[in-house]
């Protein structure tokens, strides 16, 4: 009796000795925990919460904020993830490090019709668009071997620290209103970087990319870096400040087409052709290049301002007073 | 048969505490004090959420904070008649909207106000359709707004006052200006289009760097103060690109086609003391207009204004404007051209 008498005072010991305080704390009684709702306040996208329908896997039909708890996998004749109608507010999506992955016959990675916010993850192989937004905030992602651009954004929109690579259009296309900043855009089958409009670009890099690094008008191109590009670095249609870029081979370092561009302190080397002003009007200042099959071009009889050409072969010194010369070295 | 309930009871109590070992962990605590290893949830969330629980509102509030500290949306927020979404009656408060949108109504106030506090960060969030202004610190200092979206509302998309940062925000389709900063103030890698006032206006001793504005219908970027104004593209504003008055250093810019639908320049400056160096403006009425005096208009170039490339007043200190074709030879390093 004594051994059932010390086992049992043993287990009740430990029962106690696990237990919390039963004196409650002072004041009134209310609840002091947080609810997992609170620790996580965001919709999950998932077959419950955003279902998709004919042509998605996953479909977003209310304001609010989202996130990915695990990849997506993409279907054929199916956006990823489709956000619609979003007129009447802005949808935010975390894709939290997760992928989403494509399909042969796929559509879009992202698909949204109007204000979309997206980061933190990857859209690769799919049919259509890896990321493809109306306007709003792209950060942190990783868009590579889509059927056709990696990230397009129709207007407004701010894009910084994507990686487009191996798509099969443009690494990256935006419209009116945007900035690019701190983007990779590599190997992809039509240009790294597609503008329309008045937009900002700085510190990018566009490599390898079938067509041009850069394309566009009415912008600011400046602190980049471009190499191996099939056409041209910079493909520039005018309206433009083009200042501080360093281009390396591949095709013409940078094409003026159009006019009343401000081209300024670019280096450029290893390129079939420099400099290369078609169009009209542009002002050409500052610029260096080297070892390019031609350094620079401007057809004759057509007026730009342009900044004497100085060449100073190996060896030789810098002796110039111009400011404004262009420098081939 | 007593002594035989005995024993098998002595064999259920063995036999449990065997089995409560098996599952148990190593019976040698750790080294130290004894302390608990788990994380609260409070800990995993330190930040407190926004509801009618943690921060109700009041007359004219739908949510009020009134206690300092870090705070959290988990929903969107809808407005009500004669309320503000959120107001910060407290200094010290950083609020992350964690992607949620607040979302005015008809007779609301602003998306958040803050009257009087300092201290104020907000951030991650989407603010539309506030009959005043979506942020709304504009009596408010040292405030911090980043990465947030401001469209459609009456007043101004983001209103601060004094000593703010505005980073990395969108502000479309506003009634008033896109974004307002007070002095002393930093804005950086803003886009503000097609609002009803200025995209962006300072107050003064600020610097604006990065920033997109187009299609606004007063100015693109209107500093009535000192101000640095940088590495900007200015586009097709309905009056000038960029306004400056007095002691403002304004370079690198991309300004076109300013008065679209009125009259103005891509750069205008009232005052003096202005440094305005290295833009490039094209179309428009006037590309660099200098009302004011004691300026210095150096090393720009100008080109397709309607009216005039320059148009300096009397006793500024501009440089030659040089016109001079391909190939051109100049020692002048300070020269404006005109293209």
């Amino acid at each position: 009796m004594n051994r059932l008498t010390a086992s049992i005072v043993l287990l009740s010991v430990a029962r106690i000795s696990a237990a919390g305080p039963l004196i409650p704390s002072g004041g009134p009684i209310a609840p002091t925990h947080k609810t997992l709702t609170e620790i996580e306040p965001r919709t999950a996208i998932n077959a419950s919460n955003t279902p998709g329908d004919a042509d998605s896997v996953f479909k977003i039909t209310k304001v609010g904020s989202y996130y990915l708890t695990d990849d997506v996998m993409g279907e054929a004749g199916k956006h990823g993830i489709e956000v619609f109608p979003a007129t009447f507010g802005t949808v935010t999506i975390d894709l939290k490090g997760f992928s989403l992955y494509g399909v042969a016959g796929s559509l879009n990675g992202v698909n949204a019709s109007g204000a979309v916010n997206v980061r933190n993850g990857a859209a690769q192989g799919w049919g259509g668009i890896g990321v493809m937004v109306s306007q709003g905030i792209l950060e942190n992602l990783h868009v590579v071997f889509n059927g056709a651009e990696g990230i397009r954004a129709l207007w407004g929109s701010t894009i910084t620290n994507c990686v487009a690579e191996g798509n099969f259009g443009d690494g990256i296309s935006v419209g009116d209103v945007t900035r690019v900043h701190g983007c990779i855009s590599k190997g992809n089958g039509a240009s790294g970087i597609h503008l329309d409009g008045a937009c900002l670009i700085s510190e990018c890099v566009a490599y390898a990319n079938d067509f041009n690094g850069i394309e566009g008008g009415l912008s600011t191109i400046r602190d980049c870096m471009l190499f191996s590009n099939g056409d041209a670095a910079i493909a520039d249609s005018g309206f433009s400040i083009v200042q501080g870029n360093n281009i390396h081979s591949g095709g013409i370092g940078i094409l003026a087409a159009g006019s009343r561009s401000r081209i300024e302190g670019n280096n450029i080397s290893g390129c079939t052709i420099g400099i290369d002003v078609t169009g009209t009007g542009n002002i050409v200042i500052g610029n260096t290049c080297t070892d390019n099959g031609s350094n620079f071009e401007f057809p004759l009889g057509i007026l730009n301002t342009v900044g004497e050409i100085l060449s100073f072969p190996a060896g030789g010194v810098v002796t110039s007073h111009n400011p404004w010369a262009n420098i081939e070295y | 048969m007593e002594s035989r309930i005995r024993l098998n009871l002595e064999v259920a109590v063995f036999l449990a505490m065997i089995g409560g070992m098996a599952r148990a962990g190593d019976l040698n605590p750790p080294a130290g004090p004894v302390a608990p290893t788990h994380k609260t949830l409070t800990e995993v969330e330190p930040r407190i959420a926004i509801n009618a629980t943690n921060t109700p509102g009041d007359a004219d509030s739908v949510f009020r904070i009134a206690l300092s500290g870090s705070y959290y949306l988990t929903s969107n927020v809808f407005g009500a008649a004669g309320k503000s979404g959120i107001e910060i009656g407290v200094d010290n408060v950083t609020i992350d909207l964690a992607g949620f949108s607040l979302i005015g109504a008809p007779g609301a106030l602003d998306g958040i106000s803050a009257p009087g506090r300092s201290d104020i960060a907000i951030r991650n969030g989407n603010v539309r359709s506030w009959p005043g202004d979506g942020i709304g610190l504009s009596s408010a200092s040292q405030t911090v707004v980043e990465e947030v979206v401001a469209r459609s509302n009456t007043g101004i998309g983001i209103n601060t006052f004094s000593r703010s940062l505005v980073k990395d925000c969108i502000c479309y389709a506003n009634g008033g200006a896109g974004i307002v900063v007070g002095s002393v103030s930093t804005m950086t890698l803003c886009l503000c289009y097609n609002n009803g006032g200025p995209g962006i206006s300072t107050g003064g001793t600020s610097t604006i760097t990065q920033c997109v504005t187009r299609l606004n219908q007063a100015q693109g970027i209107l500093a009535v103060g000192p101000a640095t104004i940088s590495g900007c593209t200015s586009a097709t504003n309905t009056t000038h690109g960029i306004e400056v008055s007095s002691t403002c250093f304004v370079s690198g810019n991309e300004c076109s086609n300013a008065g679209n639908g009125g009259t103005g320049a891509n750069i205008l400056a009232t005052g003096g003391d202005n440094r305005i160096e290295g833009n490039n403006v094209t179309g428009g009425d006037f590309g660099i207009q200098v009302t004011g005096t004691g300026n210095l208009i150096v090393r720009n170039s100008s080109s397709g204004a309607g009216t005039a490339n320059y148009s300096i007043a009397a006793s500024n200190k501009d440089a030659q404007v040089l016109s001079p074709g391909s190939g051109f030879v100049s020692t002048d390093p300070w020269a404006n051209f005109t293209y």
